[in-house]
Parts: structure tokens; sequence; C-alpha cells
């Protein structure tokens, strides 16, 4: 047993102690894979964000085409606010105010129940707009004599009647000054539970007051002529009766006329108001770039730790940074995409676009010990120089994918055309490439690869713009701007970071799609 | 001697230069474990890499308890068992011949040799290598192997006897210092 420990001891100690070399491109390996992870996490990360967003408007309804009713600015201003035509109040009605105690008084004492008899009203919720349009015959035809009452009364109550919206009144004058307060209502039928029958005679005023059509449910008739009972009426904004008022030889207070003209033009404006758009745009975009280099020193660039390169001293970063700064001007680069668009409630803009973007610059070769050129006349053929140059300078060129997302924000001064700011965001992923880069002194090299080149380019992008309609579904598009990368178009390792930032001019025909 | 606390401090802040020099003081060590468990030697170098990049990009959970290498060396372990995990070759030998219970000793002269050692592991199958691997050299417990692995725990008792038996055997076919002691 004791053997066994030994030999099992010595396997583990001699496995344990067991080190290999790896091979030395290994560790280059190792920081491809931290550059490729921190990618797979960046776009990990932005599509969630995308999908976030996504189902934040999806949730929020914003690409919803038909608000439903009970949403609408229309049935909440309905419910949330006392119709206007209730608050006007006219001299009687404040005289009435100031003595609430007063039983009204009518000259017409004839009980409407002949009238209310008449009406079958089915025990559904119609039957509660059947009996407030009996009130609100009586309230009209109270202010004229009884025969136009009857005249009036027979052939609208007996109208069908469909109940669509209500609104409910809290107002204080209600128990005052409407004309289905209690003693309107039976109080044997109240304690009966019947709500359908008005037993009683209206003692309403001949005069025409301020109509307030109330409920005549339960609650409305168990009401009393205590003041402080809190009403709860609804107004039926059916337009049959409402018709049939007007159409009448009726002379009607002012206010019910205010009630009569003011919600259905109210309502029109709020639901177009409400009403949703959303659209689906393709469009294909070129944006040329006047683009400069932002230089500064290189993050993680260390002259004495790395083999990478053939770093000397630190004496050659600073005075490549100077040669960098001396020859920087602006250059022609270019983009170009295709579009895929979102407009919600023509206000917001989403757009994805996928396309091509080119960066390039001079890059004149240098004698780091003069600090002079050594060519003065840049060439711009590479081709001589694939394994190398010794001298000269070039036209250095990075070719990216360019996958961008975009919001824009529009502003509608003239039907004409349309404003538009916007932001934009693009992840440029190296293609291609052929450039010289500084290597030490007097000494540049050439390379086709993304080493020491930057993989990935990280570019935001703040613009305005004019949106041009022609015709039905295309726009024209044209967009000024600026451009600013956000990471150097080299490695942090180099020895210099270099960024792109510049002006541009987007121009854009649009597709639309649908609109919904 | 490396000042490890610097060196991984500075790590944290994705200094390239101190994690060069962890790699250069880490890489052999975690290059020897991988190959351990993976016969192939690029498919080691793979996992150490990957090993490599979850180290550095795990630092920031490494709270400085505990040995550093024990920590990297687990990291390595389990990139090394997903590696296996991926290429399906998990699974165990259960048709491995009979082995012939013989209790072996090691010759106190010419103890067993690093290379012979691999050799012999490196002709297990792979999961009574993997579970020498792990019960013998890491020191992982049944409870914790059988966690890893996905099996239960009596299961890993018995591949590790009948792997243990195994090597043993290899050991002494390949070797004259290992003898023969006799039956059990």
């Amino acid at each position: 047993m004791a053997e066994d420990e030994n030999i099992n001891d010595h396997i583990r100690n001699m496995m344990a102690a067991l080190e290999m070399e790896p091979k030395a491109s290994s560790f280059d390996v190792i920081m491809k894979k931290m550059e490729k992870r921190k990618k797979r996490r960046f776009f990990f990360i932005l599509f969630a964000g995308i999908g976030l967003l996504s189902g934040a408007l999806l949730l929020t309804g914003a690409l919803r085409t038909e608000p439903l009713l009970a949403e609408s600015p229309v049935a909440s201003s309905l419910v949330a606010e006392p119709v206007e035509a209730t608050k006007a109040k006219t001299p009687r009605v404040a005289q009435r105010e100031a003595t609430p105690s007063q039983p009204f008084k009518t000259q017409d004492t004839e009980p409407l129940q002949t009238t209310a008899d008449r009406i079958k009203a089915p025990k559904s919720f119609t039957h509660e707009a059947q009996v407030n349009a009996k009130h609100l015959v009586s309230t009209i035809a109270s202010s004229k004599s009884s025969k136009s009452q009857r005249a009036l009364a027979k052939p609208f109550v007996t109208e069908p009647v469909g109940v669509v919206e209500a609104i409910q009144t809290t107002s204080k004058d209600h128990t005052d000054h409407t004309i289905s307060k209690t003693n309107s209502v039976s109080e044997n039928n109240t304690k009966a539970g019947s709500t359908n029958a008005i037993t009683q005679p209206v003692t309403e005023s001949p005069v025409a007051e301020p109509v307030e059509i109330v409920e005549a449910n339960k609650q409305n008739s168990t009401r009393t002529n205590d003041s402080s009972a809190k009403p709860a009426s609804f107004i039926f904004l059916e337009p049959k009766p409402l018709h049939l008022c007007t159409a009448g030889s009726l002379t009607m207070d002012d206010s019910l006329i205010a009630l009569l003209t003011e919600l259905p033009g109210a309502n029109l404006n709020e639901l177009q108001k409400a009403k949703r758009s959303f659209s689906l745009l393709l469009a294909i975009g070129v944006t040329p770039q006047l683009g400069a280099g932002l230089f500064s020193a290189g993050k993680n660039y260390s002259s004495s730790s790395s083999t990478l390169y053939d770093r000397r001293t630190d004496e050659f970063q600073s005075q490549y940074m100077a040669i960098k700064r001396k020859q920087n001007a602006f250059q022609p680069d270019y983009l170009y995409n295709f579009k895929l668009g979102f407009v919600f409630d023509n206000t917001w803009e989403l757009w994805f676009s996928a396309g091509r973007q080119t960066i390039q610059y001079n890059e004149q070769i240098y004698s780091f010990a003069t600090g002079a050129p050594i060519l003065t006349a840049p060439q711009v053929s590479n081709t001589a120089y694939s394994t190398g140059p010794e001298t000269g300078g070039i036209k250095n060129t990075f070719n990216y994918w360019s996958y961008a997302i975009e919001v824009n924000r529009l502003i509608r001064p003239r039907r004409a055309f349309q404003l538009k700011l916007g932001a934009g965001f693009h992840v440029n992923n190296l293609s291609s490439s052929h450039y010289v880069y500084a290597v030490s002194d007097n000494k540049y090299s050439y390379s086709a690869k993304n080493d020491p080149a930057s993989e990935t380019l990280y570019i935001a992008d703040l613009n305005c713009g004019i949106i041009k309609p022609l015709g039905r579904r295309f726009q024209l598009r044209a967009s000024p701007g600026i451009f600013c990368s956000l990471n150097s178009m080299f490695n942090s390792s180099y020895v210099i970071s270099q960024r792109t930032c510049g002006f541009q001019m987007e121009v854009a025909l649009a597709f639309r799609v649908f609109t919904k | 001697m490396i000042d490890l606390e610097t060196i991984v401090d500075q790590c944290k802040r994705n200094d390239r230069a101190a994690q060069a020099a962890l790699y250069k003081w880490l890489a052999p060590k975690l290059l020897g474990l991988c190959v351990r468990y993976l016969q192939n030697r690029d498919e080691a170098e793979d996992a150490m890499q990957d090993a490599f990049v979850k180290i550095f990009t795990g630092l920031s959970s490494y709270k400085g308890h505990g040995s550093f290498e024990g920590w990297a060396k687990r990291i390595a372990v389990n990139t090394a068992l997903t590696a296996l995990k991926k290429k399906r070759r998990m699974a165990f030998d259960r048709n491995l011949q009979m082995i012939e219970d013989k209790e072996v000793q090691e010759d106190e002269h010419q103890p067993l040799s690093m290379e012979f050692i691999l050799k012999c592991l490196h002709q297990l199958p792979v999961g009574y290598r993997t579970i020498i691997n792990l019960y013998l050299i890491e020191k992982f417990s049944h409870a914790e192997i059988a966690e890893k692995l996905s099996i239960s725990e009596s299961t890993s008792r018995s591949q590790f006897a009948r792997a243990r038996q195994a090597l043993m055997k290899l050991l002494k076919e390949n070797n004259s210092i290992i003898k023969t002691a006799g039956h059990g």
C-alpha cells in the first residue's frame, strides 16, 4: 500500500512538473483571440441593445397602427374633464346655486310617465341611454310648452339609442341643477330596485337651463337632495338624439349648443393627432468625406519590452508623431452603403446600413535623423514596394466593410421638405489594405495585413440634413455632417495612435416600401 | 524571480508588456498541463491559448486569495476538458481488456522518467487518462470529478481504479523497472 502511494506520488510529482515550451507565435495568437473576443462582446451588446430597443418600441406601441379607443386622448379627455357646457352657468343657474334647498318648480306639472311608459327599454346598457334620453327630452321640452315637449319626445325617445361613449361628470352643480335629481325618480321605485320608470313629475323650471344628461342607474336613483352626495352622471354622445334636437324647432340654450358642437369636432382632431404611422424605407447612400488625422502616442507602445517591432527609443515615437502632424492634411475618403430604415410617427427614424468605406492618406517617408523627406514627390503607386520601401512616399489605403446604425429626429417646417437631425455609429471591419508604416529610424515597412493596422474601426457621426420628397415614394436626402473615429487605425501597441476625423456629405436616394 | 502581484495588477490594466511577462512565466506550465489531457500537441496549444484568453479577460475575478498558479491551472484544466468534450472523445472505454491485478512498485534506483510516464499516459484511453490526470495529478476529489465529467461519484472511483491498473500495466510492459510484486 505504501508502495502504491510512493508510485502515485512519483507520477504526480513528475507530471505536475511537466513544462513544455509553446510556439513563438502563441502569444500573438492569444492577443488576436482576445481582440476577437472583445469584438464579439461588442456585437453581442450592440445586438442585445437593438433587440431591447425594438422590444421596447413594440411594447410601448410605437409600431401599432391603430390606437385603442380607450387609450386615445379623446376617451381620456372625456373621462377626465367635465363638459364645458355643464360648466357654463346662466345667471339663473347661479341663482339656484345660491339657494340649493329650494325645490325646482315648473309650470308643466304633467308627469313624464306617459311618455316614458311608452318606452320599452331593454334591460341592457342601452336602457340607461333611453332613460337619459327621456331626461334630455324633458329638459329641452320644459323650455317650451308641454305640447311641443310631447311632440318632440315621442319620435326622439323611441328612436333606437346606441350608446357609444359616455362621460362621467363630477361637478357639484350636478345635484343641484340636473333635472334628473332625486325628486324626478320615485323613491318607491328606488326601493323596489327599479330604475326604469319615472313616476314623479319633473319639477324643473319651464325655462331651459344648462342641460346635463344624467345616468338613470341605480346609483343616481338613490341620490338624495343632499348636495354633499357625490353624483356620478354620464353624458351619452349618441349623435342621433343630438341631430333630432338640432332639427327641432326648439330654441336651445347656449350651453346645450356648446355641448352639441364642441364634442365631435374635438374628437376628430384628437383622433387625428393620436393616429400613429410606421414606414419602411430602403435607400442607397454615397458619402464623400474629407478626413484628417488626429495623432497621439501609442497607448501600449513600449520601446523596450516588445519584440514585435524594431523599436528603439521613445525619441523615435516623438519624432515620428511630429512628422505625422507636419504632413497631416485633409484627404478625400468615401463611404457608400445600402440602408434599411424605419420611420415612426413621421418623427423618428432608425436606420441600419451596410457598405464599404475607404480611408486613405499620404505617408511621406522621412529621415528621422534630418527631419526631412527622403523623396520630395510622394509616389502614389505602391506596387514597387511589395517587398518594403526604402525611400519615398505612398498613399496608404484602408478599405473597410462598414455596418452602421443611425437615429434621426425629423422636423417638418414646411410640407415641401423635412429637416432631420441625426447621429450614427459605424463599425468598420478592415477588409483590405496596403500601406507603409514606420518601424524605426529611417526604416519603413510595407504591409497588406491587419497588423499593425487595427482590424476594427469605430466611427461616430453627427449630421443635419434635408429630405426632399420626389413623388409619393421616393425621397432625396442630403445630410452634411461631421465624423470622427473613436479608436486608432492602428493597434494600441503601435508607435502612434491615429484617428480620423472630418466632414462628410451624405447623399441618399430613399424608397418608401410601405406605410402603415 | 518575477513580482507576480505587480504583473497581475498590470495585466488587469491590459498592459501588454505585463501580459507578455505573465505568459512567459505561465505558458510552459499550462502547456504541459494541456498536453497531459490532450494527446495532440496542436490541440494542447489551442487549449492553452484559450486558457490564457480566459485568464487575461477574467483577471478581475481573481481577488488574490490562494495561489495564482493554482487559479490559472484550474482554468486550464477546465479549458482542456471543454476541448475534450467538444471533440466528443470523453467516453470511457468500458471494453478495456481485463487488466491483471498486479501490484507494482518502483525500482528505487531507476525512477520513472517524466517522458516515459507521459508516453504511457498518452497510450491510455482518453477517459482513463482524464481521470488519472484529475484525481492522481490534480488532486481533485471524486465528487469534483463527478461534477466536471457529469458522471457519478462511484463511476469516478471505479474508473480511477481501472485507469490506474491500466497505467501500471503500461508502465510495466514498457519499462523493465516495473516489476510484478504478485497478486493482491
